[in-house]
């Protein structure tokens, strides 16, 4: 064995998504037998990337347009390659998920900006399914779940 | 997370496999070989992505097999230093937080890298962190969480000799290096956005 390139090109989480189908595609279509590891991995991995939070989990918006379509959109912002990739496969819905994907995202981008990032995601990329409930809901639940956390916490004590 | 690596290797097609196409032999002779396994310095190898070249096949000398030397390319899990990633909390304890992907289970979170007022509750056998206003917050078990990659250690699995296998026994025992991965991920979660994903 001996490894010509390291690192050929990066790949995004949908590209190898589409891939691992296409080969299950492949393999069920010629009854062909896989290796018992393949299959361990094929299906580790399928999981991992079609499981909340994935953006991928159920029905998404992940089409083979979406790349270029999102990079021309985020053309203006100045993001690395590496931050487009992270963007494409994590999908920040608010710019605090934002903020840990773009470095030193203050001093780079304004609030406006960071907005209109969000924005562009939620349009190209689509938004998470609200867990249940309407969002005010969900607010207050989360609030309750706080203060239950600190009760425990202190009977703990 | 994931990119390709070329690489390029003797592919042994045996009798048995002579009723494949060869693009298909030599497709599942690589994916024997390769998925699932890590590769030191490369990453953890997933399956053959596609087949660039390969050569006319040789067939050995007295056992039939066909030799074709093939350069591929493979898609390899391999995030890379400041790479923000989701997984789920496996396990705690007093030297940090493990992760795992459904695919990988190597992360480890040491305390230092994780939020300011971070403490481990030995009753409960979780991170808490305290924040500045008191609230407590809890790094449960199964909780998903969004971390930063820091840093990547690899273990090279090569056979030793029997003198130092016995040292690497006796020292691996203890704390979370009971059994030497060949491909361990340092992560953190100390910036806002990062830690389980339900806080943000």
């Amino acid at each position: 064995m001996k490894i010509l390139e390291t690192q050929s090109a990066p790949l995004t989480n949908y590209e190898v998504l589409t891939h691992l189908q296409s080969m299950r595609k492949r393999y069920d279509a010629e009854h062909s037998v896989k290796s018992g590891n393949l299959e361990t991995v094929m299906k580790e991995l399928t999981d991992y990337l079609t499981t909340t939070p994935s953006p991928l989990a159920g029905e998404h918006e992940y089409t083979d347009e979406t790349i270029p379509k999102l990079m021309s959109a985020l053309e203006p912002y100045d993001l690395t390659k590496a931050e487009m990739l992270m963007i494409f496969n994590i999908r920040p819905e608010s710019q605090g998920v934002l903020d840990t994907i773009v470095e030193e995202l203050d001093m780079r981008l304004d609030e406006k900006q960071q907005e209109e990032i969000v924005e562009h995601v939620a349009r190209i990329l689509g938004r998470a399914p609200e867990p249940e409930g309407e969002g005010e809901d969900a607010e207050g639940e989360e609030e309750e779940m706080e203060a239950v956390e600190g009760e425990e916490g202190g009977a703990a004590e | 997370m994931f990119i390709l690596t070329t690489i390029s290797d003797l592919v042994k097609i045996s009798p048995a496999d002579f009723s494949k196409p060869s693009i298909q032999a030599i497709e599942d002779n690589i994916n024997a070989k390769y998925a699932n396994k890590v590769i030191q310095k490369v990453g953890l190898c997933i399956s053959l992505y596609d087949i660039l070249s390969a050569s006319e096949g040789n067939i050995g000398h007295m056992t039939g097999i066909v030799n074709v030397n093939v350069e591929f390319r493979m898609i390899v899990f391999r995030p890379f230093k400041g790479e923000i990633l989701n997984g789920k909390i496996s396990s705690s304890s007093p030297a940090g937080i493990r992760i795992r992907l459904d695919f990988f289970d190597d992360i480890f979170v040491p305390p230092h890298l994780l939020f300011d007022g971070s403490v481990f509750d030995h009753r409960e056998a979780v991170f808490i962190w305290r924040t500045e206003d008191g609230a407590e917050l809890f790094f449960d078990k199964n909780e998903t969480v969004r971390f930063r990659v820091e840093a990547e250690f690899w273990n090279d699995q090569s056979p030793v000799g029997p003198g130092s296998l016995e040292a690497q026994a006796n020292g691996g025992e203890n704390g979370h290096g009971s059994r030497k991965s060949p491909y361990v991920i340092e992560a953190s979660m100390s910036q806002g956005g990062l830690g389980p994903t339900l806080w943000w």
